[in-house]
């Protein structure tokens, strides 16, 4: 609601948002070495990846009616266990409200009690009576836990692939989008890692469930930002590309931080209320959320502009020196041979300076259109997206550049809101049918750059 | 598009709102019905309402050196008597993998003796006693259960468990616990009292002396053991021998054993927390998109109750990471109506007519609303497939969670939207948080 109203330079963030991530994954990296150091491994993994038993007891003083709690000590436990042969025990108390006296116990260990856990049962009664009845016990045998580690990383690749390939297909097999979603995801994984290595905690099944949960969720959060670059590249036509990433951020954002919100009230109800178990899964879910939230708001997108950024760049780069290295190709081979790639062909060159013109024709039409949302320039003129690219495109910059020093083109994060568009008729057609599909087309913002070395000023340009 | 009967296309419309309205309600009335009584349609897993789950490998023997589809049914066909003779409730017991099975026993306050009870492989062995051995026996208790003791000195085996046709616990004239069975080759048994007349004939069961009787007749059809057993063992005894041996050994790789009432706490400390995460939900969604959000909260209240029907109807156990899942999906069903009242409020601030808003809102925002439901499912998918048995609860109600709430957010909500917007009842923007 307020967010498409601020004038956040989310793309200009880009770096800072990384390094944060960086950081966390960083810290998280010198908490592994710490652990590795004192414990002898870098993460404490949980049962089903390691195996082994883990046993919550509770003593009584055995009475049937009303049984009192007694009070035991660790070390009682301890020696009771190294009876019967366990030695590398770990153990802790969870105080449980309604446990006044002696909490239960938890006791971590390695060994396989196998088909025998009433010797297990008897050692800690021999402390003193235990209430079965409260206690629990869970263990996975070492074979299993090979397989659930198994399992748990193919579990990792198929999701990731899938989500690439649905990304992939979605957006038209533009390859940036499906990458990015992917650097982003391996980023959130690696941050819930890094964040779990500082908290100390198990990576246990609920961790797996969590980072399955959160790529879907991420996703899904990339995609909606990207599908409203997509169509803001429309709709927004001649502006930086940058600025059009950013105005879609904004655009979408109260619906992320809305979406978000509702999943962390009710995964905090869980983390602050929960038994023991939920509350793991709580932690693990609401740690990737976070993680995925801040990386699909504040990453991805920009990413996406980076990207572009980066592509276009080479695709000038390689068509000024083609133009350097003699002025085009010699034969008729070598035109139709460098046609695929390198420098636009004529008719490209004709259809790209229509599309400008078309652009042009349409800025103006968007200036005269009443200007609901538009936004006051400081000197009071309001300034439109086809003025902008006209003055642009004549100083051949990097737009990059442009947008971060707003003194350079005078255009200060002035931002045209898509609805200004809307209301010059663009997309009447479309709200007509209902919903459209739009097909992102980078190339036509692109195809200025492509056009530059054959027409006029692209020749200054070398 | 042109409809051929403008006329029948009229009539559609005039019923299209109410036909809906009652079919909603219907569907409405029938998860309610589905679900109540609460306690008893929606089971709960071993974890909320204690019990024990242990996967179980067979083991090969030398017997049987692989194990084959037929050897894992014949196991759990054996297991799966055997339970039936503990009394358990709702057991479950199925094959995993090809060389494994699991046996979940929900509510069982003894598991000790439950799982002993499963792997034990009961082999009843009849066998001619010599004088000498039958003597020393009855004294010495550590040479009767000695493998190597009376079982070795005794004879060749001469009729055997498998041969049997059932047994019973019972009791003999004076009280004390005895085990009846009946033969399944009367012939063969008839010839063998017939020819070991007068002679001891004892009964080993796991290669234990338990019972040795002199012959005193022919016996073809029926007859008893009796010993010194409790009334549990002859209970268990019996049951292991009408359910048959145990073609390989089993060895417990995984088990988990909760009490029942750690588990009652768990569940009351997570219904509270999945209440009020619920209710934050619903304020929230009433606060952010005032009246939509009303309409979205009533659909995620069908939504909630539409899901436990499901759970009910599919008999699938609710878990602790069940509720996680569930609670999971509460706060990523409203997602959906998230995403379409942006949309319909961008329309609005764009001076579209509230009802071309509500149309546009929702046409357009649908993809974005599809890809997070996919996404989301094929997570929920892979982790069904390939996580262990506890996430396994999770993936399941996060996954039937996602595809229902994709009904509810969208279909329920558009159609109280549309109701609202084309009868006019609510014309101010402002309602629409707008």
């Amino acid at each position: 609601m307020f967010f498409r109203r601020l004038n956040w330079n989310v793309v200009g963030w880009f770096t800072i948002v990384s390094n944060i991530s960086y950081a966390v994954i960083g810290i998280g990296i010198a908490f592994m070495i710490y652990h590795y150091v004192t414990t002898g491994s870098i993460m404490k993994l949980g049962l089903s990846f390691t195996g082994g038993t883990d046993i919550t007891v509770k003593f009584d003083d055995g009475a049937k009616t009303k049984p009192a709690d007694v009070s035991v000590t660790k070390d009682q436990i301890a020696a009771s266990l190294a009876k019967i042969g366990v030695t590398d025990e770990q153990i802790t108390t969870i105080s449980k409200p309604g446990d006044v006296g002696t909490p239960r116990w938890t006791i971590e260990t390695q060994k396989d009690f196998g088909d025998q856990t009433a010797p297990l049962w008897s050692a800690l009664g021999s402390t003193a009576h235990v209430d079965r009845s409260q206690s629990a016990i869970s263990a996975v045998g070492p074979s299993l836990s090979h397989e659930y580690l198994l399992n748990a990383i193919k579990a990792l690749v198929i999701a990731i692939s899938i989500q690439f390939l649905y990304i992939a297909f979605r957006f038209g097999w533009n390859y940036i989008f499906g990458l990015v979603t992917v650097i982003a995801l391996v980023r959130d994984s690696l941050m819930m890692i890094g964040i779990y290595a500082i908290a100390n905690r198990r990576v246990d099944d609920a961790f797996l469930a969590a980072v399955l949960t959160v790529i879907g969720y991420s996703v899904m959060d990339t995609i909606v930002i990207l599908d409203r670059i997509r169509e803001n590249v429309k709709v927004l036509a001649g502006e930086p590309f940058d600025k059009i990433v950013n105005t879609s951020i904004l655009q979408t954002m109260t619906r992320s931080v809305n979406t978000l919100a509702t999943v962390v009230i009710t995964l905090v109800a869980l983390l602050a209320l929960g038994g023991a178990s939920l509350q793991n899964f709580a932690f693990a879910l609401l740690v990737g959320i976070c993680s995925g939230g801040y990386h699909s708001i504040f990453y991805s997108a920009p990413l996406v502009a980076r990207f572009t950024e980066a592509n276009r760049r080479r695709i000038r780069a390689h068509s000024s020196t083609a133009a350097l290295e003699g002025g085009g190709p010699r034969t008729v081979a070598e035109a139709r041979a460098q046609g695929g790639r390198k420098g636009p062909g004529r008719d490209e060159v004709i259809a790209a300076r229509k599309l400008r013109r078309e652009r042009e024709r349409q800025a103006a039409e968007r200036a005269a259109a009443p200007a609901r949302y538009k936004k006051r320039r400081p000197d009071g003129t309001a300034a439109t997206a086809g003025t902008l690219e006209s003055e642009r495109e004549d100083e051949h910059d990097d737009e990059l550049r442009d947008y971060l020093e707003p003194e350079h083109a005078g255009h200060d994060a002035e931002m045209v809101d898509p609805l200004d568009a809307q209301n010059a008729g663009q997309h009447d057609r479309d709200y007509e049918l209902g919903h459209e599909e739009i097909n992102l087309n980078l190339e036509a913002v692109d195809a200025p750059h492509h056009a530059q070395p054959a027409h006029g000023p692209g020749e200054e340009h070398k | 598009m042109v409809h051929p009967f403008p006329e029948a296309r009229g009539m559609w419309n005039k019923i299209k709102r109410p036909l809906g309205a009652v079919l909603l309600i219907v569907i409405v009335a029938l998860c309610v019905w589905t679900i109540t009584p609460i306690q008893q349609k929606v089971h709960l897993g071993l974890d909320l309402q204690g019990g024990v789950r242990v996967t179980l490998e067979l083991e090969p023997s030398d017997t049987v050196k692989t194990i084959t589809p037929d050897i894992q049914n014949q196991v759990v066909q054996v297991v799966d008597n055997r339970v039936n003779g503990l009394g358990v409730s709702e057991p479950v017991i199925s094959r995993v993998g090809s060389n494994r099975i699991l046996v979940e026993l929900p509510g069982e306050k003894d598991v000790d003796k439950a799982i002993a009870q499963l792997k034990e492989v009961a082999v009843l062995d009849f066998k001619i006693v010599p004088p000498k051995v039958a003597d020393r026996a009855r004294t010495d208790l550590k040479y009767a259960n000695d493998p190597n003791g009376a079982y070795k000195d005794s004879g060749a085996i001469v009729y055997t468990g498998a041969e049997l046709k059932g047994a019973q616990a019972a009791f003999g004239q004076g009280g004390e616990p005895q085990i009846n069975f009946q033969t399944k080759d009367p012939k063969k048994f008839g010839q063998l009292t017939q020819k070991y007349m007068g002679q001891q004939l004892g009964a080993f069961l796991d290669q234990k002396l338990v019972s040795d009787a002199t012959i005193e007749g022919v016996i073809t059809d029926s007859g008893l053991i009796h010993g010194s057993f409790t009334e549990d063992d002859v209970s268990r005894i019996a049951n292991e021998l009408n359910a048959g041996a145990l073609p390989v050994p089993l060895k417990i790789i995984e088990q988990d054993q909760v009490g029942a009432t750690l588990g009652k706490e768990d569940l009351q400390k997570s219904l509270v927390a999945s209440a009020i995460g619920l209710t934050l939900v619903l304020l929230f969604m009433a606060f952010m998109y005032r009246l939509p959000g009303v309409l979205a909260d009533i659909a995620l209240i069908v939504y909630v109750v539409a899901l436990l029907a499901l759970l009910a109807f599919a008999h699938a156990v609710l878990t602790l990471p069940g509720i996680a899942g569930f609670v999971l999906s509460i706060g990523m069903a409203v997602d959906a109506n998230v995403l379409i009242f942006e949309r319909v409020k961008e329309e609005l601030w764009d001076g579209k007519s509230l009802r071309s808003a509500v149309k546009i809102g929702f046409a357009r925002a649908f993809s974005s609303v599809f890809d997070s439901h996919f996404t989301t499912i094929v997570g929920a998918g892979v982790l069904y497939l390939l996580g262990t048995g506890t996430v396994k609860g999770f993936a399941y109600t996060l996954f039937w969670g996602t595809a229902f709430s994709l009904i509810t957010a969208v279909f329920i909500t558009r159609f109280f939207m549309d109701v609202i917007v084309e009868n006019d009842l609510v014309t101010n923007h402002k309602a629409y948080g707008a």
